[in-house]
């Protein structure tokens, strides 16, 4: 027979047990319900989408004037479907340019879209403020510049990052001038991030790096980082002030390095001179880059510059030194081979290092 | 230009394929939509259509392969190319013509810049 206290705790853990059960049962229950409801909220969302879009498709496809396309979207569009007409048109406002954009530019800021996502991005949260931001992008909305430049001193990175984003789609002058002021004055974005934005738009920005590339403009993090996208982006009209990097007595070794590597990625043989005298630099960081942007630029001159080169005490040089010989034709083969019969163990830990990773196996022409 | 010129796309954004259609149909094309490389291919082959856009990034098989499979066909040899890709590499756009693409757009892209274009395509206006 059970002690009749013990026999109460059965129960009450019985009834423990039955209560959680419920408990469990009920919220699973409510999770169940909720994922019908918003499933049912989506289909209903995704089936206003549906409706929009073949009008949407129309008029973006049809001659028709922007005036004419934003007086049919605003009376052929019931009001409760008109979220679902932003998120189509900000879809089709990703993939077009031209005409078409212009249009839907032009619609964004007659239906009052352009007014919604700028009183976002002043008033609402965080999260808000992001997708709204984005959206003024998407929507290239001039008016919204303002705005925006305030929300690039936002606390919340997703903000800056939104911001900053939509700031390089917009292009205009105030737009792209105010992200380089950020970026001058605030170092705290990831660089790459940064870079990836100025990549985007490449043709607006390089006129204002190449300003900010004028020797004593920029300095430190920020010079190299403007630096690389200047090499990134191609500007051949960035090689004069690159060149003067290399030939100034001022800039630190990391400057002129990423100096010489830009101007290999850019490709202008203006630049093989230079590079050249360079190789000579006090600096293993600077030959060594120097070398590696003559091989990149194929800079046939440098031949005998090289060859001298290929015995510098340094090691990476010596690799990039290898690198470019493999570059430069016959000449360059010949001048590598005449280096191994030196018979110096470096040099050929160098080429070995070289014909790696220029895919060039040794003894082979490598035109 | 042919009357009603046959055209197919492939692309696998379901936004930007259907906004090719809609603006292609709008100028008299009968448009097929594959919506990766390899269906792309076999509607080439069923229909021997009067021109194709090919986006370069697609699922099974890239618009390059699909490019190369059309002109290593007697079948499909002559039919025109116009490449359609977010990649802006040069590299690419030498590819896409290299292996014998009429014309090259990148995205984002004007609908009805492309549609120019088809038409130049169907007259034989480019290259």
């Amino acid at each position: 027979m059970m002690p009749p206290i013990l026999a109460h705790l059965v129960n009450v853990l019985s009834f423990a047990i039955v209560l959680l059960l419920v408990a469990v049962v009920g919220l699973l229950a409510m999770l169940a319900l909720m994922r019908v409801v918003l499933a049912r909220r989506e289909r209903k969302y995704d089936a206003r989408k549906e409706r929009v879009r073949p009008l949407v498709m129309d008029l973006m496809t049809a001659d028709g004037s922007p005036e004419e396309a934003a007086w049919k979207l605003d009376h052929l569009v019931a009001s409760r479907d008109k979220k679902a007409l932003e998120q189509v048109l900000l879809a089709n406002g990703r993939i077009v340019k031209g005409p078409e954009k212009e249009m839907l530019t032009y619609v964004f800021e007659a239906l009052g879209f352009v007014d919604e996502d700028i009183e976002n991005v002043t008033r609402g949260s965080d999260m808000k403020k992001a997708e709204s931001a984005f959206h003024l992008g998407v929507m290239k909305s001039a008016r919204s510049v303002p705005y925006l430049l305030r929300e690039l001193r936002s606390s919340n990175q997703a903000v800056v990052f939104a911001s900053l984003n939509a700031l390089s789609h917009i292009g205009t002058p105030e737009a792209i001038s105010g992200v380089m002021d950020f970026m001058t004055s605030d170092h705290k974005l990831r660089s790459s991030r940064v870079a990836e934005v100025l990549l985007e738009k490449k043709r607006e920005f390089a006129p204002l790096i190449r300003e900010r590339l004028v020797i004593g403009e920029a300095r430190g993090e920020l010079l190299w980082l403007l630096i690389d996208v200047a090499g990134a982006m191609r500007d051949t009209e960035a090689v004069p002030v690159l060149i003067a990097y290399l030939d100034g007595a001022g800039p630190d070794a990391m400057t002129v390095s990423k100096a010489a590597r830009a101007l290999g990625s850019i490709g202008d043989q203006a630049a093989c001179a230079p590079l050249t005298n360079a190789l000579r630099d006090g600096s293993p960081l600077v030959r060594a880059a120097a070398a590696e942007a003559l091989g990149h630029l194929a800079c046939k001159d440098a031949i005998g510059a090289l060859t001298g080169a290929i015995h510098d005490v340094d090691l990476n040089v010596k690799v990039n030194v290898a690198f470019a010989l493999t570059k430069l034709g016959p000449r360059g083969h010949e001048a590598l081979t005449a280096s191994l019969s030196v018979g110096e163990a470096s040099v050929a830990e160098a080429l070995g290092t070289a014909a790696v990773r220029s895919g060039v196996p040794l003894g082979v022409d490598p035109r | 230009m042919i009357e009603s010129p046959v055209i197919v796309v492939a692309e696998d954004d379901p936004q930007i394929a259907s906004l090719i259609r809609f603006r292609l149909e709008r100028i008299g094309c009968v448009v097929h939509v594959g919506d990766d490389g390899e269906k792309a291919l076999n509607l080439i082959n069923e229909i021997k259509p009067n021109l194709v856009v090919l986006d370069v990034m697609m699922p099974v098989m890239d618009g390059f392969e699909v490019l190369r499979s059309i002109q290593s066909s007697p079948d499909t040899r002559g039919i025109p190319a116009i490449m359609l890709t977010a990649r802006e590499a040069e590299d690419d756009v030498l590819k896409g013509f290299e292996l014998g693409a009429v014309d090259y757009m990148s995205k984002p892209f004007s609908p009805a810049e492309l549609a120019a274009r088809v038409n130049a395509a169907l007259n034989g206006r480019h290259g």
